[in-house]
């Protein structure tokens, strides 16, 4: 058994595409049309070749109360790592993302907050020690 | 960017941040410098979050307009509007349309109300411009959709299994009946 898939609910799924890959630099990895809605992953050219994101409609209107609670209260619903987190800050703001939280150290990581202009707040984190 | 209009944008965050940026922006500084030192102050977040409430949501009889959404929300409309689509990917105004068309598929499918009462009930006072924005955006007009989609004499109504997205079911070919669906809490007006 292994983990494969991750899902984050997206308000749209095209401008989520856009977003995820020209913005965040991910790279599409499955296109597949399913009835209104699309089945669409990305993976990370940095990371895992085999664990994609899934960009999930938000359509169900159960989906939808739970993503706008949890940005309400400020809550990320997923996390990315990145080696540099200052830089990929620096470089996400220049391309007009917000955040919620600059790059703050919080124990043996350093986290910082932003919007994905689908509905979530992402959290990226930098491990601050040598990893073996 | 103008003085003044750094100081609008920085109502509610910490003192110490818009006295930095206040700083920035009087000497003239570009508007990436700013974006780059800031973040969305939590009160500036949950004023945001009550505005998309408002868009979607309203109290009165008519829906409130952006530029009272704006104020309401401490910003100037020019600064509103930026701020909430770099946040939630759309403008007020496309969010509020697309919400509306929503809200009316919804109440087509799940309630007795007529085409008309829907579009009041969606914040439309003109039959045509809604169906005109319904026919765009859905591809089809209300009473196509309504006709297409609501169970005939069902007393508890429930969006058909085929509105909503079940992208992980679908793909492990769970069943139809197995999906969650969920019905509205609208008011069941029976016109019978």
């Amino acid at each position: 058994m292994k983990i494969k898939l991750s899902s984050i609910m997206v308000e749209n799924q095209a401008t989520a595409l856009a977003f995820y890959t020209e913005v965040l630099g991910f790279k599409k990895s499955k296109d597949i049309p399913v009835g209104e809605f699309r089945w669409l992953t990305v993976v990370s050219p940095d990371g895992y070749p085999d664990v994609e994101l899934v960009l999930e409609p938000n359509a169900n209107p159960a989906a939808k109360a739970f993503q706008e609670a949890m940005f309400k209260q400020g809550i990320p619903l997923t996390a990315f790592e990145v080696d540099d987190i200052e830089a990929e800050a620096r470089r996400l703001k220049k391309s007009g993302v917000k955040f919620t939280m600059d790059p703050k150290q919080q124990g043996p990581v350093k986290l910082a907050i932003f919007s994905d202009t689908c509905g979530n707040l992402i959290q990226m984190h930098q491990p601050l020690q040598n990893r073996a | 960017m103008s003085a003044t209009l750094a100081l609008e944008l920085f109502q509610g965050y910490p003192s110490v941040v818009a006295a930095e940026i206040f700083e920035y922006a009087a000497f003239g500084a570009l508007d990436d410098k700013i974006a780059v030192l800031t973040m969305i102050h939590p009160e500036l977040l949950s004023r945001l979050c009550r505005a998309r409430d408002l868009l979607r949501d309203w109290e009165e009889d008519e829906p409130l307009s952006i530029t009272a959404i704006a104020r309401a929300s401490g910003l100037t409309p020019f600064h509103f509007i930026r701020l909430f689509k770099a946040i939630f990917g759309e403008t007020p105004h496309q969010y509020r349309s697309r919400a509306q068309v929503e809200k009316a598929k919804h109440l087509l499918v799940l309630t007795n109300l007529s085409i008309t009462d829907v579009c009041m009930a969606v914040g439309y006072s003109s039959l045509g411009s809604f169906s005109a924005l319904f026919s765009r955006r859905v591809g089809m007009s209300p009473s196509e959709f309504q006709r297409r989609y609501r169970p005939g004499s069902a007393p508890e109504r429930q969006l058909p299994a085929s509105l909503i997205p079940g992208c992980l079911s679908l793909m492990t070919g769970i069943s139809e009946k197995e999906q969650f669906s969920r019905r509205q809490p609208v008011d069941e007006t029976d016109r019978v």
